[in-house]
């Protein structure tokens, strides 16, 4: 039971964590909270099951498309509504972000109707025996999955020379430019690596859930909460936050009642704005990290 | 956001004769103001219309309220919906479990959601602007969510129903136009209440902290202060606002209180123009009426809607008001300059 419970909790958690640092580089590199965040993982599930529904085209392809559309969508968003917004106020950005979550939703209410999609898993669905306890192939590959994208993702901002570039905007973008980094254009590879995350972690979530417009809401909201636990400092830091989230509502959720396991996400998100504002792993709180 | 065009408008001495205009008008509105809201209850005969009308009204008064937190201090709130169903709720539960009077049950609510309001102000003190919006955002989820899943307290998914009683033990409201008067009149007071705040010396220090919170500590305005003052003025008239709703519509149920109405109501703001009151007003009436007059394009209303915001915030960052203002200057100046050379003769 504790066993099942720790490994769902771990695949939801991957699911969090992908969100997380996808919010979390668009925030650090570009100074944006993108509450849009959810459409993208909304988006990607919505193209993946429409591609993958006409007989014959592979899951994978399916699913590399839905990525696809959503790093597309980004960089659209970039352009229409980032762009003419950066030097103004983040309160416009932040209600900018939420007014093109509001059209993608609703494009994709007008495009795909109310019913709700299916999507397969990539991997087949098999029930393994491991001490006793029930666990899918479908949680341990999403686990892996986020576990193997988050530490590419790490690899790249550390290693070579686009993540390097990629570090110097976020702590000074007019000195990063001044050092000849084409600030502009890094920003635009931020979104398309952030749009492509969450449509990553649309097209792994899908087959947990029914496809709707609504898909991706909740679990947006929690990586939200899981950066914020976290700390906005760093980006393992908030995968680990995002990853011991799941766990947490899961237990919560087999032990306490199933209507604790959203609240308990959005009330450590609360106590930890109130308490310790910078997250676990945080040092100090600003306006950029 | 950023307003160099109000502060300088408002700190150059206007001229004599102007000045009087102004003052006498700014008077004037408040009376006037009243009359179009009587006129409202009592000439509106369509039952339906009239309660779109007290619907708007409800809205005006969360939407000024929040202009204090946005407008004036310049924080984004997006949980603006979890104070109106706390109001909501606060009012229905006194109501029917403790068989309340509807004036005290409104007046009570008012005083916890205030009392919410401070508590998750607090991070205001600490968070600047994007942290805020996560944290009110959380906070509405909780909200949102409490009310579906305790049912012991908030009647779950069914809600509460038969909020009805009379107001301080006196006055029943049964008509809809009633309820007109009555929430008409409230929502005059709030606007008026939201316009003093502006003016008053609270409202100088908002919108310094606005401006440049750093320029406003140095010039020795308290910022938690200030921050916590203006997120809870919106919350207690977000409660107001939910309070007078779930008295006027006499059910409530959870569904209503989403992150969408979080949404509409900072769309108010914004569409109408974050710089004055006035701009919440309009914001406010024409987001109510806005959805009944597209009834017949329902299923593109959300997007045009979502549209409409990312367009004024990106070209119109005045909203409607800003334009407005814009406009009746420029025809003043119009006016002014044909007519100074007369006036300049009198007066000497």
């Amino acid at each position: 039971m504790i066993i099942q419970s720790l490994v769902s909790g771990l695949a939801i958690g991957g699911i969090y964590a992908l969100l997380a640092v996808a919010f979390l580089l668009t925030y650090r590199v570009a100074g944006v909270l993108n509450f849009a965040q959810a459409e993208f993982v909304m988006l990607a599930a919505f193209v993946a099951a429409s591609v993958a529904a006409v007989s014959g085209v592979p899951l994978i392809a399916a699913a590399l498309l839905g990525i696809g559309a959503s790093a597309l969508v980004g960089v659209a968003m970039e352009r229409v509504t980032y762009r003419p917004l950066r030097t103004k106020p983040h309160a416009s950005m932040i209600i900018s972000t939420v007014a093109v979550g509001i059209v993608l939703q609703q494009a994709a209410h007008l495009i795909w109707g109310p019913d709700p999609r299916t999507l397969d898993s990539l991997v087949p669905n098999i029930s393994l025996d491991l001490f006793g306890a029930r666990i899918s192939t479908v949680s341990l590959f999403l686990v892996a999955i986020s576990i193997v994208l988050i530490i590419g993702l790490n690899l790249l901002l550390s290693k070579t020379r686009l993540g390097r570039q990629m570090q110097a905007t976020a702590v000074d973008a007019d000195t990063a430019q001044l050092m000849g980094v084409r600030t502009g254009r890094i920003v635009i590879i931020a979104f398309v690596i952030s749009t492509a995350l969450s449509g990553a972690a649309g097209v792994l979530v899908a087959p947990m859930f029914s496809v709707t417009v609504n898909v991706g809401m909740l679990i947006a909201l929690k990586a939200f909460a899981a950066c914020v636990i976290g700390g906005f400092g760093n980006l393992t830091g908030a995968a680990i936050a995002a990853f011991g989230l799941g766990i947490v509502e899961n237990l919560a959720g087999s032990f306490i009642g199933s209507d604790s396991k959203d609240l308990i996400a959005f009330a450590l998100m609360i106590a930890f704005l109130l308490i310790r504002p910078q997250g676990i792993f945080g040092s100090k709180v600003g306006e950029k990290l | 956001m950023s307003a160099p065009s109000r502060t300088r408008s408002s700190l150059r001495p206007a001229p004599a004769a102007g000045g009087r205009w102004q003052a006498a008008a700014s008077w004037l509105i408040w009376p006037v103001l009243l009359v179009v809201v009587l006129a409202l209850a009592f000439g509106i005969s369509n039952n339906y219309w009239l309660q779109v009308t007290v619907n708007a009204e409800i809205m005006v008064i969360a939407a000024v309220g929040l202009y204090v937190t946005f407008g004036l201090s310049g924080q984004v709130s997006l949980g603006q919906a979890a104070f109106y169903a706390i109001g909501g709720y606060a009012t229905g539960l006194l109501v029917t479990q403790l068989a309340l009077d509807l004036g005290v049950a409104i007046v009570l609510a008012v005083v916890i959601s205030t009392v919410f309001g401070l508590i998750i102000g607090i991070p205001a003190l600490r968070l600047k602007g994007n942290y805020l919006a996560l944290a009110t955002l959380g906070f509405g989820q909780v909200v949102a969510l409490v009310l579906v899943n305790w049912s012991w307290l908030s009647g779950g998914a069914l809600g509460v129903r038969d909020i009805i009683g009379s107001i301080f033990g006196v006055i029943e409201l049964t008509k809809v136009s009633d309820w007109a008067v009555f929430i008409g009149v409230i929502m005059v007071i709030a606007i008026y209440i939201v316009q003093s705040i502006r003016t008053s010396s609270y409202g100088r220090a908002m919108q310094a902290v606005r401006d440049s919170d750093i320029a406003a500590a140095a010039m020795g305005v308290s910022l938690s202060r200030v921050k916590v003052l203006a997120f809870s003025i919106g919350a207690a008239f977000a409660g107001l606002a939910g309070a007078l709703n779930a008295g006027f519509v006499t059910y409530i149920s959870p569904g209503t209180y989403d992150l969408a109405l979080s949404v509409s109501m900072l769309a108010m703001v914004v569409v109408g123009g974050a710089k004055s009151p006035w701009g919440a007003v309009i914001g406010a009436v024409l987001l109510t009426f806005l959805p009944e007059v597209l009834r017949g394009v329902q299923d593109y209303y959300l997007l045009i809607y979502g549209l409409l915001l990312l367009v004024m915030v990106a070209f119109v960052p005045g909203g409607i008001w800003g334009v407005l203002r814009a406009g009746v200057a420029r025809l003043a100046r119009l006016a002014g300059g044909r007519g100074r050379s007369t006036m300049e003769g009198v007066s000497s």
